[in-house]
């Protein structure tokens, strides 16, 4: 649909423009100096979460890219409202491949060109088929590789072409996060399960994140786990599901269950942190944040499987000319190995981690991707320790996580009205 | 005694502060509840306030959602009045909670911030649904009215295959219906037909007419007209999900925020209750222990002084009053004590002494008394004999003088007859009857001097008071004794007076004076002059009477008795100077003092004497002034 930018072979063509180029392009420039007046005129802006819209990346980037970034963080609702309505007012959008369907169907987005992204042949294969291994779980819900291609119609599948509707980078898998000063520490995968959330006896501190897409799912598979209910298909429940899901979290929210709903990454810390909340949905971020001001939070390795997500780049349907070049330079950068690193410090996986793992430390190689023991403390993105030496990362190795994805955050067919379920649910 | 810890000065000064610190610490007491009180009344006051406001601000957010939900459905403008009202009167509820004192006292401004952020969104975000709720508006009504027919005449105008008409046709109409399903119920599976129809349109029309042209526009018109629903799809989902997800999400945040709040002021009214509660007690147990103190001190200190002070004193009082009665007081109590009450004890003790030497030396006095009363007695006794003894001489000596003159006038009344017949006796006879008078006169004389001295010393000679002139009587005396002095070839001088005076007195006791003054002075000058002179003094109170003479003299030895009984002078000088009864001076000074006059004698040996007789003008003025006069 929106794939009016597939022609620009060339990521480096912005470099070898001419004088006349840039005036044809609408600048009163001197023919001597095109290059430097081009390369100052670009202001790339990002809108995205808090997740991945971190200062330190935005100076690294500058300073190796050599234009200005401007980041625009915000709630995850908010911002994919604000970027699915105005196309315009960004670059690149940054988030989670649960937001492809509303963009892409908006049209906020083009999509992107494969051969531009010049380590496209490195992105791992699990956003290219969907599994690490061959015996790994699919998840449920919309595995990004179902997303990812853009077909001559304009539809989305799984099916290769040379167009994609996002670039695969960040992801990992979420779960919830529990304090170990209230809540005894559980056994990953064995012990630890998505059913804490709705334990009676966390009544009153329990967080939930407000995305339907994202803790629709952790409700679900918490309902799942204590037995509450089943469903045929987690990733696409039907009305009659949700209608007894949400009566389930209805009766829960009226007991006072639920403490709050959270909509960012830092929303999330604080509640924790000032102890609104013992046990909530989290983000791997906040879980490093929060170790790092000697909150003792655990991240669980739910029995039930992950709630995997990946984030998605995409690039702006009116993002052209200068702009796009600088956009497709700022993607590139992103899997040129120095943001791999530096986001695995915080718990996240980029799609091609081996040109990340020589920045690496052996024992941060071994404790964030291969699931090792590190025998020396970790620094997290601030530079504060948030592992401390000997621990080991809850859910083992990048492929054991990513083998154990029991869905991903998913637009499912009844979206819409999920949503007004889950207005109920959040106003009851 | 100074401010030393022993004496009763700082023992007194030390009890007042004792009742001073219970005061004092009453009073700081009183201070301090008033404080807790004011301090609790004024937080309940802010607390009060945050409750009101906190309620105010929850039933605002539920107005606000209210109100949104009536806009999600009726997009009507009263109720965008209402959000931005009920968003204006939020606002104002966070500054008054901002402003109010009690949240800085809980120092957590993370609540207010995090309803004040959520605010905001929330209002952002409605401002974002009312824009797009009209852009959907606007689209929903194209989509079911101009757009379709547009799209239907566009089908109808095209040059197609008539089945394909007709099935493009019964495509697009259930794609259309599908639409409006969708718009009516919100369930994604209508998108989804809708979807496949606009789709397998395009894909019949391009594939049955090879692509013809009239295909082709009509392929695109398909697109935009899906394109258009899909933006209708994408609004609604867009603001569907502000409102019901993130609007939802921040409403129960606020008013989670405003719960939290409330409870904050519940539980802090709840914790000052019990903090002012035991301030309290802390206060009352400290003031009971205090009144306490106060209570013993007060019954303690004037039990400490009584025993100090009161009782000390008494005893010492008694002392004092044993002392002062003559009772034997053995010992005095308090004597150790090194405070002002010892140093009483030892006064008391000094004074005990000073009283014993006292009685001792009464008792001495009384002893010498009576035996000066006895010696007294004795002495009066023996005046009185002395007295009697003297009466019975002079009586003696008056009798005897008047029974020898009587005779005695008789010899010589008769020698002077016999001398008065000179011719009847020789000359041997004659100088026998001179020697017979002349002895007789003398013995006569002597017998009168007797008597007179006899009189005075007997008390009995009165005085014969009277104004007399001065000048007269002293010339009659002179004219009295010059036949004496010319008898010894003396010059008497009495020097005219021009101003005479009279005085009070005895005239015949003042002649004798004058005259015994100037017969001794005969007596005693062999040879020059006797003179007599008067003088008044200066402030006329008196007069000097003086007889000076060129004879032989005192000697200072003899000035002495010179007025007394029977002294004359040495023999040398009785035997040249002859006869006298040595009784004349004596006389003379007996009569000055009965006269209240003063007697005084100057003399150089072998030149001459002086004697001045100073008489009052008054008997009763006496000689003061006189004697003033003489010792400056």
């Amino acid at each position: 649909m929106q794939s009016d930018s597939g022609n620009h072979p060339d990521t480096t063509r912005r470099r070898l423009i001419t004088g006349a180029a840039a005036a044809a392009a609408g600048a009163c420039v001197a023919s001597k100096a095109p290059f430097v007046f081009a390369r100052k005129k670009v202001k790339l802006r990002i809108m995205g979460t808090h997740v991945t819209l971190q200062e330190e990346l935005r100076q690294r980037a500058m300073a190796d890219l050599d234009f200005e970034i401007v980041y625009e963080p915000g709630g995850s609702a908010a911002v994919l409202q604000k970027a699915s309505m105005f196309p315009e007012s960004f670059d690149l959008y940054e988030q989670w491949s649960n937001s492809i369907d509303v963009l892409w169907d908006s049209g906020a987005i083009q999509a992107i060109d494969k051969t531009r992204i010049r380590h496209w042949d490195e992105i791992n294969a699990l956003t290219k088929t969907g599994r690490l291994k061959p015996e790994a779980r699919l998840g449920a819900g919309d595995a990004p590789y179902k997303l990812l291609y853009v077909q001559p119609g304009g539809e989305l599948s799984p099916q290769i072409s040379g167009r994609v509707s996002f670039l695969p980078y960040v992801h990992n898998v979420d779960s919830f996060g529990y304090n170990t000063s209230v809540i005894p520490r559980g056994i990953p995968y064995e012990t630890e399960s998505w059913g804490w959330l709705l334990d009676d006896s966390y009544r009153g501190k329990v967080g939930v994140v407000n995305a339907p897409t994202i803790g629709l799912f952790d409700m679900a598979l918490a309902a799942q786990a204590r037995g509450l209910m089943n469903f045929h298909d987690i990733g696409n429940m039907s009305r009659a599901e949700l209608d007894q899901l949400f009566n389930i979290l209805d009766e829960k929210k009226q007991q006072g269950h639920f403490n709050g709903y959270w909509t960012s990454v830092p929303e999330s810390v604080e509640f924790m942190k000032k102890g609104r909340v013992v046990i909530e949905s989290m983000f791997s971020p906040a879980v490093s944040s929060l170790n790092g001001q000697n909150v003792p939070v655990v991240y669980a390795a739910p029995r039930e499987g992950y709630r995997g997500w990946h984030g998605v780049m995409c690039l702006s349907s009116e993002c052209k000319g200068y702009q796009q070049d600088a956009a497709y330079d700022y993607m590139n950068w992103w899997l040129s190995g120095w943001p791999g690193a530096f986001i695995a410090r915080q718990g996240y996986y980029i799609s091609n981690a081996e040109r990340s793992r020589e920045l690496l430390s052996e024992d941060e190689w071994g404790y964030w991707y291969e699931g090792k023991e590190t025998k020396t403390p970790l620094k997290g993105t601030d530079g504060k320790v948030s592992v401390r030496a000997g621990e080991v990362r809850t859910g083992g190795s990048y492929e054991k996580r990513f083998s154990n994805v029991a869905v991903w955050n998913t637009v499912m067919p009844n979206y819409d009205y999920s949503l007004q379920k889950w207005y109920e649910f959040i106003s009851s | 005694m100074g401010l030393r810890f022993s004496s009763i000065k700082f023992q007194i000064l030390a009890a007042f502060s004792m009742l001073a610190i219970p005061l004092l610490m009453l009073a700081y007491f009183i201070f301090a509840t008033h404080e807790t009180f004011t301090r609790t009344l004024g937080n309940a006051f802010a607390r009060e306030e945050v409750l009101s406001l906190t309620a105010s601000l929850q039933r605002d957010v539920v107005d606000l959602q209210r109100n949104v939900l009536i806009y999600k459905n009726a997009v009507s403008s009263g109720s965008v009045k209402n959000v931005e009202y009920l968003y204006s009167h939020l606002k104002q509820s966070i500054e008054n909670l901002r402003a109010g004192n009690l949240l800085k006292i809980y120092g957590d401004s993370d609540a207010l911030n995090g309803i004040s952020h959520h605010l905001s969104e929330y209002k952002a975000n409605f401002d974002i649904v009312v824009d797009y709720r009209e852009q959907r508006s606007r689209l929903v009504e194209a989509h079911m009215a101009e757009s379709f027919s547009a799209l239907l005449a566009l089908i109808e105008e095209a040059k197609l295959p008539k089945s394909l008409h007709s099935t493009a046709n019964a495509l697009l109409i259930a794609a259309n219906k599908n639409s409006l399903a969708y718009l009516a119920t919100g369930d994604f599976k209508f998108i989804e037909l809708f979807k496949s129809e606009t789709k397998l349109t395009r894909d019949q029309l391009l594939e049955q007419t090879n692509n013809s042209a009239d295909a082709m526009r009509l392929s695109r018109a398909i697109e935009d007209y899906e394109k258009d629903f899909l933006r209708i799809v994408n609004l609604t989902r867009s603001y569907i999900y502000l409102i019901n997800v993130v609007m939802a999400g921040s409403a129960q945040e606020i008013i989670y925020y405003a719960d939290y709040l409330a409870k904050l002021a519940k539980e802090s009214a709840a914790v000052e209750q019990q903090a002012t509660n035991n301030e309290l007690m802390r206060w009352r147990t400290l003031i009971i222990l205090l009144s306490g103190f106060g209570l013993a001190v007060a019954i303690f200190v004037p039990i400490y002084f009584f025993r100090l002070i009161t009782k000390p004193i008494e005893s010492i009082t008694g002392v004092f009053n044993d002392l002062a009665a003559g009772k034997k007081v053995n010992e005095i109590p308090g004597r150790t004590r090194e405070d002002e009450i010892g140093l009483l004890a030892q006064a008391a003790n000094v004074f005990k002494a000073k009283n014993e030497q006292t009685q001792k030396l009464l008792q001495e006095a009384e002893n010498s008394v009576q035996i000066q009363q006895r010696l007294n007695r004795e002495l009066g006794d023996a005046k009185t004999r002395a007295e009697k003894a003297l009466s019975v001489k002079s009586d003696f000596l008056a009798n005897m003088s008047h029974e020898l003159r009587t005779p005695l006038n008789s010899v010589i009344g008769y020698t002077v007859r016999l001398l008065k017949k000179a011719g009847e006796f020789n000359e041997r006879q004659l100088s026998a009857l001179n020697a017979i008078e002349r002895n007789g006169r003398h013995l006569l004389a002597m017998i009168n001097d007797i008597l007179d001295l006899s009189k005075i010393e007997a008390d009995k000679l009165e005085m014969n008071v009277q104004m007399v002139d001065v000048y007269t009587l002293c010339l009659d005396a002179v004219e009295q004794m010059s036949p004496y002095s010319e008898e010894k070839h003396l010059l008497l001088i009495f020097p005219p007076e021009p101003t005479s005076c009279s005085i009070e007195t005895d005239p015949v006791r003042l002649t004798q004076i004058l005259i015994n003054l100037l017969s001794n002075a005969i007596k005693y000058t062999e040879e020059g002059w006797v003179k007599l002179e008067m003088a008044v003094n200066q402030e006329g109170e008196c007069v000097t009477i003086t007889v000076s003479d060129s004879g032989i003299g005192i000697e200072q030895e003899d000035m002495g008795r010179l007025f007394k009984r029977f002294e004359q002078l040495g023999p040398d000088t009785r035997f040249k100077i002859g006869n006298g009864t040595g009784l004349g001076l004596a006389i003379v000074a007996k009569l000055c003092r009965l006269m209240n006059a003063k007697v005084q004698v100057e003399s150089e040996f072998g030149l001459g004497s002086c004697f001045s007789v100073t008489l009052p003008f008054y008997q009763n003025m006496g000689l003061a002034g006189e004697r003033a006069r003489l010792r400056a």
